[in-house]
């Protein structure tokens, strides 16, 4: 076997080549992971955000999107005294009705942009557990509560979403009360207003849907519940299944992303190849009289793809350290809700694993060429 | 000595890297849960009570359609009725004796419509149909306990009862029924095309 140090000052011998591998697969190992970490944060914040023990109860027909759908006010005490298996707390049933709406918000400094509102009662903390209030308290009418990532989701910094300040629905001033954090979920980025004043804002005198808390994960007792009162017209879903269908819904994004990411991948793989083709052409002599001191073309391949996995895997080092500083804890608003970016072991064995292609098989079509000729005809050549 | 030291230095910072990203695994909330946990969960609830002296070897005669037997019938009253089990996505509850029975004659179900309602979930839906007319024209059938709480035994399989089934119903308008909806408590089920 040659020297590991012969592949290592080989890497030097072209300081401009070096910079250019190690550049390339640090840029592609990057777009590589934050595609990946896209990915999974998304499908982690939707099958985050609902809880298998909450049914959705919904308007038959609109089970697919809680903004459409429309359910009558009294359907929310049929289903608190119909439903058994409900979860209690202190003797109230966890049974929230609630407003869902998308609508323009305006901060004070005048920014404008689509913000997610529930229309709420005290009873939504008895459905939705993970909320906790971080700072000042449950919206009065008139008042809201702010998620820990709206700030995200509207675009403005976090401090134009403190307590005290006010935000515009339309031209209807409401104080925030309170700021909220519901970790992982959707919930997180949304707007909390008193169910009252968003069903006045909206002009609606219905709700979108009724969250049932079950002490089981069963969906039967509000099946029944749904085919027993067919006068209120509903569907029952399982909040999780409700989300892990919504995120059916993202899937041509997340393919998107992996097209992009499969593309800048083949678009360095074959830049690679041109490079190492060039490199290791002008080093068939070399590798000729290597052979002819008596190392064999395995050793000599094994040489040339340590030099190659050295530059690439140096690469995804920096690319894991630009990640972690750039990339880990970023938060990304979309449609529903915001998704942090984790690197999470799966990314960063992803990256790792991108690193080691990278300088295997790119180096391997330019490696054989450069040793496949025979002894003679390689000392021979310029 | 120099090329141990690089080594060296690689290795630590890619261990630095991958231990410093590991520890922002934790942030999902401990909601959720595994389906296999589900499933087991959901099949532990199931009990299972025959259903056999609730089937009818011949179909009862003088029986009214869906749709007339609705305009009549009060809480309490015996009545005998044909119908398909139609009526929505689902049309029977899993763990429980109740199933949707719609009126062929008023509704169209999905099968028939032939690819002209976009919003067909399953063939047993009615989607397409008007709302009023689907409320006006379904009932919710249940084989009731002594305290008139469903049996805790799903329909769907009894005697071949299936969706899209034709059947006859024998039973009593259940108590709270009203107008706008109806539960019959079944005391015979006869399925005519299962």
């Amino acid at each position: 076997m040659l020297p590991f140090t012969y592949a290592l000052r080989n890497l030097f011998r072209d300081p401009a080549r070096l910079l250019q591998t190690v550049g390339g697969s640090a840029i592609v190992v990057l777009l590589l992971i934050a595609a990946v970490a896209m990915n999974q944060g998304m499908d982690s914040v939707l099958s985050a955000s609902g809880s298998p023990n909450n049914v959705i109860l919904l308007a038959k027909g609109s089970e697919e999107s809680l903004e459409r759908s429309e359910v009558s006010l009294d359907a929310e005490s049929a289903a608190a005294t119909s439903i058994s298996d409900i979860t209690t707390k202190l003797g109230v049933a966890a049974v929230s009705g609630e407003i869902t709406y998308q609508a323009p918000i305006r901060t004070a400094t005048g920014k404008e942009e689509q913000a997610l509102l529930r229309g709420v009662l005290e009873k939504a903390l008895l459905v939705h557990t993970s909320v906790r209030l971080l700072d000042g308290n449950f919206p009065s009418p008139g008042e809201v509560m702010v998620g820990n990532l709206t700030h995200r989701k509207l675009g403005v910094p976090e401090e134009e979403l403190s307590v005290g300040k006010n935000i515009y629905f339309g031209d209807t001033a409401m104080r925030i009360s309170g700021r909220f954090t519901a970790p992982g979920t959707v919930l997180e980025s949304e707007i909390w207003f008193d169910r009252n004043d968003l069903a006045i804002l909206t002009q609606r005198d219905s709700l979108s849907s009724i969250i049932v808390r079950m002490n089981g994960k069963s969906t039967d007792e509000a099946d029944l519940f749904t085919f027993q009162r067919n006068d209120l017209e509903l569907a029952a879903i399982r909040e999780d299944k409700y989300y892990e269908k919504l995120s059916i819904f993202y899937q041509p994004i997340q393919i998107m992303t992996w097209v992009t990411a499969a593309l800048v991948v083949a678009g360095a793989v074959f830049g690679g190849l041109n490079t190492l083709y060039a490199a290791f052409a002008s080093r068939i002599k070399e590798m000729a009289t290597l052979q002819s001191i008596g190392f064999s073309r395995k050793a000599l391949f094994t040489s040339l793809i340590q030099e190659s996995l050295l530059a690439t895997l140096t690469g995804t080092l920096i690319a894991f350290i630009l990640a972690y500083f750039l990339l880990d804890g970023r938060t990304v608003p979309f449609s529903i809700g915001t998704f942090t970016l984790t690197m999470t072991p799966s990314v960063i064995l992803t990256g790792l694993f991108a690193g080691i292609l990278l300088g295997t098989i790119g180096t391997l079509p330019p490696a054989i060429r450069c040793l496949l000729p025979s002894l003679p005809k390689a000392l021979r050549s310029n | 000595m120099k090329l141990t030291t690089i080594l060296k230095t690689s290795t630590l910072a890619l261990i630095t890297t991958l231990a410093l990203s590991s520890c922002g695994d934790d942030k999902k909330t401990t909601d959720t849960t595994t389906s296999s946990e589900t499933t087991t969960d959901e099949k532990d609830e199931a009990q299972t009570i025959s259903l056999d002296a609730f089937i009818m070897k011949d179909a009862p005669a003088d029986t009214l359609d869906i749709s007339a037997m609705r305009k009549t019938a009060s809480p309490g009253d015996p009545v005998s009725f044909d119908g398909k089990i139609i009526g929505g996505k689902k049309v029977f509850v899993r763990n429980f004796a109740v199933m949707t029975v719609g009126d062929p004659k008023k509704l169209t179900s999905c099968d028939l419509k032939g690819g002209d309602c976009e919003n067909c979930g399953t063939p047993w839906d009615v989607c397409c149909d008007d709302p009023d007319e689907i409320k006006a024209n379904i009932v919710t059938v249940q084989i009731a306990d002594d305290n008139g709480k469903p049996v805790k035994t799903g329909l769907k399989g009894f005697n071949g009862l299936k969706e899209l089934s034709e059947v006859v119903i024998s039973g009593t308008v259940a108590k709270g029924s009203n107008k706008d909806n109806m539960i019959i408590n079944a005391t015979g089920i006869y399925v005519k095309t299962p």
